[in-house]
């Protein structure tokens, strides 16, 4: 009985301790991209167009470029030039990868939700927004959600609408790891359709080689916003990346960078924009 | 059941510690269907893979060259390459290359799904180290005896079946469990195809409650208990196949 009570006190003192460690730390991830002179960047690269490597490598996109834009106001802030190492990652592990420190701002086509805020520290405003459709041949029959009730879905592992949308409309789902592998297996046919963002579908649909035969089949629904994130505990950096992201909407930044990279533009953006540009 | 739901959702309340798997019925009956599945999966390649080790085995002793060299070429393909990436290679490989059916929606859809795929490459993994355990336990039943057998008039299927199997088998007992449990293990890797055994479960619950480092305790009890289940199972049949005084015990 006495062990375990001194467990549990070493325990209490434990978690105070870190409780302390953390709020002392207001600026240390600051502080660390001065000392490094680099910011660590998770972000996606198989999301075209947001993220995407072009033929020679090279990682670009609609979020790329905001990055970009971090990277020069942290020069302008710290007063040194700051470089950008970006890591790539996937939707089943860029909220952890974060949360560990393996990066010190994310931004990766994530979209916003209590559960998330209660580990990552969320910037608001949020950037951009999106829903769920279903992708699929232009020969299945489905016209309205309720068709898919009972269907085998293709989607990825990760991804927020995955149990949501298995319960709501009883779907088998195929979650796969990557999104390639996602969309290989529904044009080998192991699906009827992916589930999958709106802003996602309408940019592969461009590419006529490959998806010619396939179309959004249904209307957009559940559309959620986008968050930028950066760790619980330095408000510096994050009222750096909150002014980024008022300024973004405010000059119209994002609705250019739609126009740049040829996605539709979305109601969410433009709002955003009128609501900011008046303040 | 209602208190231990209450206990676990305070745990989290309190702790941090959630474990959506013992307070929320949902994820709770995922969690074990997925493990239903891993049993499923890992008893039919468990089975399969010993028919293609004893099979391949017996085919490696043939007169007819041809067959041999298939077996050979079978077991350094499997051997030598991850089996990850074999398969990738059958579900995505060769999967859109199978006959096709069609669905209710008159599209085709592939003959073989993801779970079947999965057994077989599964199977034709372990299968490929069972052959070589096989022949090293044939090739320990001593000549003498299989002469012996043959004078009696044995022919050569026959005496495999009834002499030389069942001694090889005492044989290479320990070094085919080894390979059977690496087998119950490897059967996590099919999540990458999306077959919902545990592991895939288990990634998608920590995907949808962020509860990784907690879901992640919970694969390895899963895993520890149910490979230590499956290694008492197979020391029992061990020591029911004891020969005193030709194996050691």
């Amino acid at each position: 009985m006495t062990a375990v009570k001194r467990m549990a006190g070493g325990a209490v003192v434990l978690g105070l301790a870190l409780a302390v460690a953390g709020t002392a730390q207001a600026g240390a991830v600051l502080d660390k991209i001065k000392e490094r002179g680099e910011i660590v960047a998770c972000i996606k690269v198989d999301y075209r167009p947001f993220g995407f490597r072009d033929p020679s490598g090279t990682m670009i996109g609609l979020e790329h470029d905001l990055v970009d834009d971090i990277q020069v106001r942290l020069t302008a802030a710290l007063g040194k030039p700051i470089k950008v190492q970006r890591i790539p990652v996937i939707a089943a592990n860029r909220v952890q990868f974060l949360e560990q420190g393996k990066c010190d701002m994310l931004m990766a086509t994530m979209t916003d939700t209590p559960e998330r805020r209660r580990l990552i520290h969320i910037v608001e405003p949020n950037y951009y927004a999106s829903g769920i459709t279903v992708m699929a041949k232009k020969s299945t029959p489905i016209k309205k959600w309720d068709d898919i009730r009972g269907q085998t879905l293709c989607t990825s592992q990760g991804a927020f609408w995955n149990k949501e949308y298995e319960r709501k409309y009883e779907l088998k789902l195929l979650a796969f790891a990557g999104i390639a592998e996602s969309e290989q297996a529904l044009r080998d046919g192991r699906c009827i359709g992916s589930l999958t963002d709106d802003s996602l579908a309408a940019s592969r649909l461009t590419d006529k080689e490959i998806w010619g035969d396939y179309e959004i089949k249904l209307p957009t629904q559940d559309t959620k916003p986008w968050g930028l994130a950066v760790q619980h505990g330095d408000n510096e950096l994050f009222k750096i990346m909150t002014d980024a992201s008022i300024d973004w909407h405010k000059t119209g930044k994002i609705v250019e960078l739609e126009k740049k990279w040829g996605i539709v533009p979305t109601d969410f953006v433009k709002d955003m924009h009128e609501k900011y540009k008046a303040k | 059941m209602e208190s231990i739901q209450a206990w676990f959702r305070r745990l989290y309340d309190e702790t941090g510690i959630n474990l959506t798997i013992f307070y929320d019925p949902w994820d709770g009956l995922k969690y074990l269907k997925g493990i239903g599945l891993t049993i499923e999966l890992a008893v039919l390649s468990v089975l399969l893979s010993l028919v293609v080790g004893v099979v391949g085995a017996w085919l490696q002793g043939v007169r007819f060259a041809p067959l041999r060299w298939l077996v050979y070429g079978y077991i350094q393909f499997f051997r030598n390459t991850p089996p990850l990436a074999q398969l990738y290679f059958f579900y995505f490989g060769l999967g859109a290359l199978v006959p096709t059916t069609t669905n209710a929606f008159g599209l085709a859809e592939p003959i073989l799904n993801n779970f079947q795929w999965a057994v077989i490459a599964l199977s034709f993994f372990a299968g490929a180290f069972n052959v070589e355990i096989f022949r090293s336990g044939i090739e320990a039943v001593p000549h003498t005896t299989v002469e012996a057998a043959r004078a009696l008039g044995y022919s050569r299927l026959k005496s495999y079946i009834h002499i030389v199997l069942p001694l090889a088998i005492r044989i290479c007992l320990p070094s085919l469990n080894n390979n059977l449990v690496n087998l119950v293990k490897t059967t996590a890797i099919a999540y990458a195809i999306a077959v919902p055994e545990a592991l895939y479960v288990a990634n998608q619950l920590w995907s949808d409650n962020l509860n990784v480092p907690e879901m992640m305790n919970v694969v390895l009890v899963t895993y520890l208990t149910l490979v230590g289940l499956f290694v008492f199972g197979v020391s029992r049949i061990e020591r029911a196949l004891h020969v005193p005084g030709y194996t050691p015990s």
